[in-house]
Order: C-alpha cells, then structure tokens, then sequence
C-alpha cells in the first residue's frame, strides 16, 4: 500500500512579539492510500497548521512532508493536480454566483462546465447555482467548498472541518458523501473535532494534542487503546425493579440514560440476564460498554495536558 | 496564457473594478454634455480663445504645449488604476480567496506573475478605452458647436501615443498598487502609503530638498506622461530618463512584493 501523505519530524513555529509559539512539534504522520482518515484534535493542536504545510501553505519550519510521493513544496504542482482541498471555512468570490465561483476555478485546470454541473449535483447544489455566494448560508458555503474540492476529481481530498456550520442532516449527507468518495477508491482526509462525525465515517484517525501525534491507527485499535470497561449495558421494561434485583444480587448498578449499567465482566453477562429472569423482568438488550472515541479522544488530549481554553488556534 | 486569462476574469468580477468603469463612464458622458451645453451659442472664435474647450478638436492634445483637454483624465485614470489594482490584489487577501487558488497553482511566483500581467494588461485596455470614450463624448460639441480645424495625420498620431503612454503608466500605477497590496494583504494599506508617499513625504522633500525633485514620484510620472522636460524642477530629467527611473521604482517594488508573497506563509483572513 503506498502513502499519499508522508509527514517526518514536522515542526512548525511562529514568532510574534518576540514570543516563539511552536504549532506542530516533531509530527510523524504517514497516511495511507484509500479509505477516510480522520486528523482529530482538540482547538489549537495543530490540525490546520499540518494541512498548510502539506498543502505548501505554510513553510515548516524543520522536518520534511511528501504528498502524493512528492516531496514539498518542490513536487506541490504535480500533487495539487491530483488533490482538493478545503483548509478553514472555503473562500469564495461572494459577489458572483456559485457556478460562476466553480467555472473560474475550473479554468486554471481547464477544467470543463459539465464537470461544473456534476460536483453542484453532487453536493446538492444545483437548484442554488445562479444564487450569489453571499447569500449562501455557512452549511451551504461549505458543500460550495467541497465542489471546488472535487472539481478535479481527485485522489486525495483534503478537508479542514468539513461539517463547520452544518445541520445535522448536512452533516449526515457530508458522512455519506466522504464513504461514498472512499468507496470509490479516493482517499480522504478529514480533520475534525466533531468525534461522532469521524468514529463513524473513518476507517483510520490519529490524535493530535498539544502539536503531536499521541495515537494513530484503524478506529478499533485507537479505541481499544484505551482498554474495556468491565461492565456491561442491560435494557429491562422496569428500571427500578431492574435495579434493585441486581443490587440484590450484589452486583454493582447504576442507571445511565434509559439502561443499566452493570459492574461485569462481558463473559459473565449470563449472571446478569439470569438473575433479572428470576425478577421477572426479560432484558430486551444487553451489550458491552465500551469506550467510545470520544473517550479515548478526551481521556488522550487531556493526559497531554492539553486544554481547548488555554489553546487558541495559531493563525499565521 | 490560460492562467493569466483566469486572473483577468477573476479582476473583472471584482465588483470594485466593475463600479470604477460604471464611475469613469458616467463621468465621461458627463464631460461630454457640459462640453457640449459650455460651447453651444458660443463663436469658433470665443471657442478658440479657450484652449481647454474640447469642442475644437484641435485642443484634445496640443503636441507642442504637451497639454491638452486629455490631461484632465491622465490624473483620474491614474487614481483609478491604482485603486483598482490596490483593491483587486487586497481583497484576494480579505476573503481569503489566495488560500483556494494556492490550493489549485502552488508556484507562488507564477500566480504573482500572472496576477500583475493580468492587472496590467486589463488596466492597459480599460485605460485606453475610457480615454477613446472621453473623447468621443466630445465629438457632438465638436460637430455641432465646434470645429476640426487644425485636425491631420500627426494630430491623430501625437494623440494615438499620448493615449497609449497614458494607459501605459496606467497599468504601471495598477502593477504598483497589487505590489502594495500584496506585501501588505490589504487594500488600505497601499492606498495610505501611496497617497503619505506622494502628498506628505514628497511634498516635504519638494519644500526641504528641490534639489531632489527630480527623483520624485511625481514629477517623474509629469515628465513621461507629457514626454517633455519639466522646466519649473532643479536638474530635470529628460523623459527618456524619467521613463527609467520609474521602471526601476517599480521594480524594486514588485521584486519586493514577489520576494514577499513568494517567502511568507499563507492563511485565511491575514
């Protein structure tokens, strides 16, 4: 399998009044051909730092970055041929319409209108083509950036917080839009700290705090970084009676949301259903309780030290 | 070439450069009818006498004074190709806009490139065209108030090249304001350093120095845009030299602005 991003030793800083804030510090990353990827972090820890200098955005300012196996900036032209990208909110001419917006774009490549009218189709925009940009909401703008991202018909898609500004139905369709994207054998790379967006869409991620790379790997592996919890999720008609059953029993319960959750070993679920039977009460769902990647995320970030509050993203 | 044809249409979309061409028309025509309502009733004589009235069409360049009704709009064109280029350039930088083109032609150099050529063939063109139509609002107060006396082949020649230098250093204005507004991303900048430089810096040195004049903005730019040495300036410069000088103002200061664009990093809203 070969790399589409290949990230060493990255270590971007900046200085301003004389104060030296350092933004990625010493970042290996290599990002595998095809399939979502998903860049977490909390605010501040460098995501959109990383996107600029692979995009040759930003200069690093030690460590070497490949794109598409070029290396950058040098090899950029012949990589960006084959990338879109959106980095922060998509910027656009506002005074023009989105089709207009497309068609400018698109003639630096030479880049034809009936591919125009697809990426609009594609991302739902056709009915609000001729609208002036200006008058597009953040969501709207949003799917515009990602039919700029497309126009070349990449290979790699890079997208800086794609669902900023999205409703949760914009958001379901983006989720669906990247798989299908992967699916067709495209490689998409997603930052986001949005981590409902990314556990269900992502085939890998890694984490980034403070400037670093504290984990990376397929969404099981992260997540079973973390470890199990040795507890399990029953659902019964009768929560209190549930509960004091298997209080009874001497099994450690508490109620979380509309289930129980109970103190044991997924293997001995058994013990659990069998003494709710003798209650009389039928568990309708039982489940292990496992870490979620928004756990893992918090649990990561926040032994780096890493707070959003005293982070603020780094603008160049 | 197809990316200097894209940054030319990306100029012209701008709805600043779209409301300077509106203003410079309707100005035009404006000229042209109080032009025209100013010579009306009046004799070829008392026209004569005049030498700014645009209804004797000999007045519209008078090669040997190296004046004439033109030079009213060489300023305005000036201004406006300097604003024009200073606001194409700085709003790139506001909206954000340079990040997404980056992301479609990463060698810096050549966007920067196509982005001045692009500035300067559209303020050439613009610049040429506004003065042909300044001057055609004239032509009813020529034809029915005034007169072509005086109008031959070295007329329509002599006004052929002022026209041509005038949209030149039209486009050397805008080149200079994109520089401006390139090094510093944003428009107000390159607007408020031009108008310190030209009004304060150099009307001080004009006062403090004379002797240094000649090197000014200002009587550089008289001296080429009227092609003859300025008599009231100490040690004046020929045309041709002055024609130098502001060739290689502007080149340190594009170089600067390149050296600038080409270094610096890039983001959103900066």
């Amino acid at each position: 399998m070969t790399n589409v991003i290949e990230i060493e030793r990255l270590r971007k800083s900046y200085r301003r009044r004389g104060e030296t804030t350092v933004a990625v510090d010493g970042l290996d990353l290599t990002v595998p051909e095809g399939g979502v990827y998903g860049f977490l972090g909390p605010n501040g820890s460098g995501k959109t730092t990383t996107i600029r200098c692979v995009l040759g955005l930003a200069r690093p300012t030690k460590g070497v970055v490949r794109l598409l196996g070029r290396p950058v900036p040098e090899g950029l032209r012949d990589a960006v041929r084959r990338t879109g990208a959106i980095v922060e909110t998509p910027a656009l001419f506002p005074t023009i319409t989105a089709r207009e917006n497309l068609r400018l774009l698109a003639s630096v490549d030479r880049i034809g209108r009936r591919r125009v009218d697809e990426v609009l189709e594609i991302v739902g925009l056709p009915d609000r083509a001729d609208d002036l940009v200006k008058r597009y909401s953040l969501g709207m703008k949003q799917r515009l950036g990602l039919a700029a991202a497309l126009l070349k018909d990449p290979d790699l898609l890079m997208l800086d917080e794609p669902a900023n500004g999205l409703d949760p139905a914009g958001m379901r369709e983006v989720r669906q839009l990247l798989r299908q994207l992967a699916d067709d054998g495209r490689t998409v790379f997603v930052s986001s700290h949005i981590l409902a967006e990314i556990e269900s869409t992502c085939d890998r991620v890694a984490i980034l705090a403070k400037g670093r790379l504290v984990t990376h790997g397929t969404v099981e592996e992260v997540i079973s970084t973390a470890g199990h919890r040795a507890s399990v999720l029953v659902k019964v008609d009768d929560l209190d009676l549930g509960m004091w059953a298997l209080r009874d029993a001497r099994f450690v319960t508490e109620q979380v949301n509309d289930e129980l959750r109970v103190d044991v070993p997924p293997e001995r679920a058994a013990e659990v259903t069998r003494v709710l039977a003798a209650a009389g009460q039928w568990v309708t769902e039982l489940r292990p309780d496992r870490f979620s990647l928004e756990d893992v995320f918090l649990e990561l970030t926040s032994a780096s030290d890493v707070s959003g509050a005293e982070l603020e993203e780094v603008v160049v | 070439m197809n990316l200097l044809m894209t940054e030319m249409r990306r100029a012209l979309h701008r709805r600043a450069v779209q409301v300077l061409i509106a203003i410079a028309v309707g100005e035009c025509l404006l000229a042209g009818v109080i032009a025209y309502l100013t010579s009306a009733g009046k004799t070829l004589t008392e026209l004569r006498l005049r030498q700014d009235s645009p209804a004797v069409m000999a007045n519209w360049w008078i090669a040997d004074d190296h004046l004439g009704v033109l030079s009213i709009a060489m300023f305005f064109l000036f201004l406006g190709g300097f604003f024009g280029g200073a606001t194409v350039a700085g709003a790139e930088w506001r909206a954000g806009t340079i990040t997404t083109v980056l992301t479609w032609e990463p060698r810096r150099l050549r966007l920067h490139g196509a982005r001045l050529a692009s500035g300067a063939v559209l303020a050439f063109v613009i610049s040429f065209g506004l003065q042909v139509v300044f001057l055609a609002c004239f032509v009813p107060a020529v034809v029915f108030n005034g007169t072509t006396e005086g109008v031959d082949g070295s007329f329509w020649f002599n006004l052929g090249v002022v026209v041509a230098r005038t949209s030149v250093i039209t486009a050397a204005a805008a080149i200079l304001a994109m520089s401006l507004a390139t090094a510093a991303r944003n428009t107000a900048f390159a607007v408020i350093a031009m108008f310190a430089w030209i009004v304060v810096i150099e009307g001080l040195i004009r006062t403090l120095k004379p002797s240094l004049s000649s090197w000014l903005w200002g009587e550089t730019v008289t001296t080429v845009t009227s092609w003859s040495r300025l008599d009231n300036v100490e040690l004046a410069r020929g045309p041709l030299m002055s024609a130098v000088t502001l060739a290689a103002y502007l080149a340190v200061i594009v170089g600067g602005a390149a050296i600038s664009f080409q270094r610096r990093d890039i983001a959103t809203g900066s």
